[in-house]
């Protein structure tokens, strides 16, 4: 009795645990599938640079140091033209002072700031637009990916879950084997029974056993999958019947809900971007900006200090600048057809582009 | 232009989860057949000497193929729903309205063999001789599986379904 006991404590032991498993307790793990959490890092990164291009817009502080060397003709009056406050007869500069010049250090230490104008601010407008755009996008890419990931584990789910039915089918008639052996064996050897049609009768359980054998793989490989897109090390589980949601099943319903789809959500904010780029493509190509700056510089070898304050604008464009605005239209014009045509996401970097059965 | 083709992409995955649920529907009522023409044959084993028990075999081999069927039947319109969730992610329906997949009953292939060897043994001479097959060849009662050469006379009943039923008869 007791060598018994220990038996059936050994075989439970040694048998693997089979533990029921739903598909909503797997689903609730699809946060950590890999792609979600490469969208997920994709939308920190464009946030991150959506605050970068925010923090770029408008003022600049500007600031700097030099050293200039000054060479400056010598007046008659003894002062250096073009002005009245280095004197040639300091004494000790003597060695700086040749034959109808002077030569004198200025150090120089600016700071101030800058407001972009025309082109430069409209750059700098459409690279926030562009940023807040990609931040909306890669938020509709996420939520792709969580829809790709939800449908790929329910397509492995049901192919485990329709495997394992076959296996506990298939197994439940391969126990017929050994019985129906015994009769048609018994049965041919008295003669009722071609072996023709023994051997017919039994290759049912032949082709059951290349069922099962496939079947195994199957329900392997779709494990194998789960644990990929879950990141679990799932063991072989019993799984329960795949409930997730029923879907709309008629056509004009299906078709309103189409546009809150993420990815109809992803073109219409793409599209809203290339719009955008096209109204502020005028001009783009005159960079200008205002700059009000402080200097104060010492000059060597006097020793003296100055002051200087300066208010400006700066303006860079190229010669043929009409030209250059057109071709920004263009490629903005283009862009919002490309994008409205949606083969901006042709090498499905948007997303789904086509799921087959 | 994204939405045609989502709309488009949509309506072929609805279309396809209704073929499938029609597939499923053939498969229950194929499946029904088979699990029928399983009980037959069993009541007929159990009563009748002859090549019941081939017969038998084949009706669950039927049954085994049926069963799968059905099985691949529900879980292909299990796929179809989550196509068309994928498109559509939005639920849009009752539980009520889920179409459910027939009931596969794996007690079909209980064995009937155990503790019928006198029966079973009762073999067609039709299949085997090629004479009449109204005459069947007894197996001796040792066990030997040689014919006992005693030759019995088939009686062929028209409806005899309520005879070959246990609780009736």
């Amino acid at each position: 009795m007791q060598r018994l006991c220990l038996i059936w404590l050994g075989a439970l032991c040694l048998a693997r645990p089979v533990y029921a498993m739903s598909l909503p307790e797997l689903e609730a793990d699809l946060e950590q599938a890999l792609p979600v959490l490469i969208a997920e890092a994709e939308v920190q990164r464009s946030q991150a640079v959506r605050n970068q291009r925010a923090t770029e817009q408008g003022w600049k502080f500007l600031g700097g140091a030099g050293l200039s060397n000054d060479i400056l003709p010598n007046s008659e009056d003894g002062t250096t033209s073009g002005t009245s406050s280095v004197p040639t007869s300091v004494p000790g500069a003597s060695s700086v002072v040749s034959a109808g010049t002077s030569t004198f250090q200025r150090l120089t230490g600016r700071v101030g700031v800058r407001y972009p104008l025309w082109g430069s601010r409209l750059t700098e407008k459409l690279a926030l637009l562009a940023a807040e755009a990609q931040v909306d996008v890669s938020t509709a890419k996420k939520q792709i990916a969580k829809l790709d990931a939800q449908f790929a584990l329910r397509r492995r789910y049901i192919n485990y879950w329709g495997a394992q039915r076959k296996i506990e089918l298939t197994k439940a008639f391969l126990d017929l084997e050994a019985p129906v052996k015994a009769v048609v064996t018994e049965r041919k050897q008295a003669g009722l029974l071609l072996e023709s049609d023994r051997l017919e009768l039994l290759t049912a359980f032949s082709l059951a056993r290349r069922n099962l054998a496939k079947l195994e793989a199957i329900q392997e490989a779709s494990r194998m999958s789960l644990n990929v897109l879950t990141k679990q090390d799932l063991e072989s589980f019993a799984a329960e019947y795949p409930k997730f949601p029923i879907p709309c099943l008629n056509d004009q319903q299906l078709a309103r809900r189409i546009v809150d789809h993420p990815e109809m959500q992803l073109y219409r904010r793409i599209v809203s971007e290339k719009a955008d780029g096209l109204q502020f493509a005028g001009h783009r190509s005159i960079e200008s900006g205002l700059s009000i700056s402080q200097d104060i510089y010492r000059q060597f070898p006097n020793d003296e200090n100055g002051y200087n304050s300066y208010v400006g604008i700066d303006v860079r464009m190229p010669i043929d600048f009409l030209d250059t605005d057109r071709s920004y239209r263009d490629q903005a014009s283009a862009a919002l057809t490309m994008a409205r045509l949606g083969s901006t996401c042709a090498a499905g970097s948007c997303g789904r582009r086509r799921r087959n059965s | 232009m994204r939405g045609r083709e989502l709309r488009a992409q949509a309506s072929q995955f609805l279309n396809a989860y209704r073929a499938r649920r029609e597939n499923l529907q053939f498969a229950a009522k194929r499946l029904l057949a088979a699990e029928e023409a399983v009980r037959e044959r069993r009541l007929r084993a159990q009563r009748l000497p002859g090549d019941v028990l081939e017969k038998l075999q084949q009706a669950r081999l039927t049954y085994y193929h049926a069963a799968s069927d059905a099985i691949e039947a529900e879980a292909l319109l299990l796929d179809g729903r989550a196509h068309v969730l994928a498109v559509v992610p939005e639920a849009c329906g009752s539980a009520s309205s889920e179409v459910t997949g027939p009931r596969v009953e794996l007690a079909v292939f209980r064995g009937q063999e155990g503790g019928r060897a006198g029966r079973m043994t009762m073999g067609s001479v039709a299949r085997t001789r090629g004479t009449e097959p109204s005459r069947d060849y007894a197996v001796a009662a040792d066990g030997s599986g040689k014919p006992a050469g005693v030759v019995k006379l088939g009686t062929y009943i028209w409806n005899a379904g309520p005879l070959l039923n246990p609780s009736v008869a």
